[in-house]
């Protein structure tokens, strides 16, 4: 009887332990499975996944001159189009139709050419900034995304 | 002594194919199209020096452009351009659009005994940007004429003119120019702004507050019209002359042909 009694024992061990392979097994294959999966998932979906925009950084004053360095209106400005850039803009989702949106483009114009003539550069770019504008352009500044190419002059 | 043998013929062998080995154009070609640049430098750079290989290495740094680098191989192998009429054509169409054109049009092309065809056609085409107002555009193609025109209007154009103009009807800087849609947008809002600083200041007086934001936000915008009708003026003269040189370039480019090899 007791003989008996542990080769059930012995039998239900064996069979518990190769449940436990077996289902060891299955989690491994499954998690195989998941990868391939999220694989495949990832290439098919990669064109239409959104890509995260990299974050603006708030001022490069290196190249700039020392009286824009040292004036506090410099920093005063560029923080607010910081604060836009970073807060406004992504919530309302803003489609320039520039390759350099308006705000950009005023902060890169007061690093390079100070507070006020970079001020006025940025409100020049956005007061053109409508739809209708880019048939006064030339064909060769259209993207084919159909922005305005623009530089930092 | 058979070993000593095949060792003579194997060193023979190396250092014919190290010395004297023939450049094959066709394979050459076979890179070049196929567009394999590296398999196209290390193969030119396992050559020695020469006119002929000179003349290669200014080729490939015409298809992978390096423009220093094609001067200094063109001086180094002007004659063998000289028999290559296709090369130099492309040459040409290359730097018609570029910032070194002056130095290839006055200086290099000048070296070559004839100047072919297309480059002859694209020494008049650099004579119509340096001088247009002297030019007779009737010695360009009809298709390059319209685009000839509108650069000879513009180039007249002087920014400070443009800035005066804004000055007198805000964004008539930007007429004169030949940009009716900014024109429109800029009068559009300037009468606004005005017509809303002017109510304010009727109604409120002149040291109330929403009189002088309004007011500061006049005078800002007036003085962003000033700004931008003089940059405006600058920056259109530079595309409309890069519009007339691209499509100068893709003209001849597509009406000719010119290929490397």
């Amino acid at each position: 009887m007791v003989q008996k009694t542990s080769n059930i024992l012995k039998i239900l061990t064996k069979t518990t332990c190769g449940l436990f392979l077996l289902l060891w097994l299955n989690v491994g294959f499954a998690q195989v499975e998941n990868t391939v999966a999220s694989k495949i998932t990832k290439t098919v979906l990669a064109p239409y996944q959104t890509k995260e925009k990299p974050k603006r950084k708030l001022l490069n004053l290196d190249e700039a001159k020392v009286s824009t360095k040292l004036n506090p209106l410099t920093y005063l400005a560029a923080g607010l189009m910081y604060t836009y850039q970073n807060v406004l803009s992504e919530q309302i989702s803003a489609n320039c139709t520039y390759e350099i949106s308006c705000s950009e483009m005023t902060k890169r114009s007061i690093e390079k050419h100070g507070l006020i003539k970079g001020t006025l550069i940025g409100l020049h770019q956005l007061t053109n900034c409508s739809a209708s504008i880019r048939k006064d352009r030339c064909e060769h500044v259209i993207s084919p995304d159909n922005k305005i190419i623009n530089h930092i002059e | 002594m058979n070993k000593f043998i095949y060792i003579v013929i194997l060193l023979t062998f190396l250092d014919v194919s190290n010395v004297d080995a023939q450049i094959d154009i066709q394979f050459i070609s076979h890179l070049s199209k196929q567009e394999l640049q590296r398999e196209h430098l290390t193969y030119l750079q396992s050559f020695k020096e020469s006119d002929s290989i000179s003349f290669h290495f200014a080729k490939y740094y015409l298809q992978y452009p390096d423009d220093s680098l094609f001067f200094q191989y063109f001086q180094e192998a002007t004659t063998h351009f000289q028999s290559d009429t296709s090369t130099l054509n492309l040459a040409s169409i290359h730097f018609v659009n570029s910032p070194k054109s002056k130095f290839w049009f006055e200086s290099c092309l000048k070296k070559t005994v004839v100047i072919p065809g297309i480059s002859k056609q694209l020494v008049i085409v650099k004579n119509s940007i340096d001088y247009p107002n002297e030019f007779d555009f009737n010695l360009l193609p009809e298709k390059l004429q319209v685009d000839f025109q509108k650069y000879q209007k513009i180039s007249a154009k002087k920014p400070i003119v443009a800035l005066s103009l804004s000055a007198v009807i805000p964004g008539l800087g930007k007429l004169y120019i030949g940009s009716k849609k900014s024109f429109g947008l800029t009068l559009l809002s300037m009468t606004v702004l005005g017509l809303q600083s002017y109510e304010s200041y009727r109604s409120k007086g002149i040291s109330h507050p929403l009189t002088i934001i309004n007011l500061g936000f006049f005078t800002t915008y007036y003085a962003v019209n000033l700004l931008g009708s003089y940059r405006e003026t600058k920056l259109k003269k530079k595309e409309i002359k890069t519009q007339y040189l691209i499509n100068a370039t893709s003209y001849y480019h597509y009406k000719y042909r010119p290929s490397l090899y």
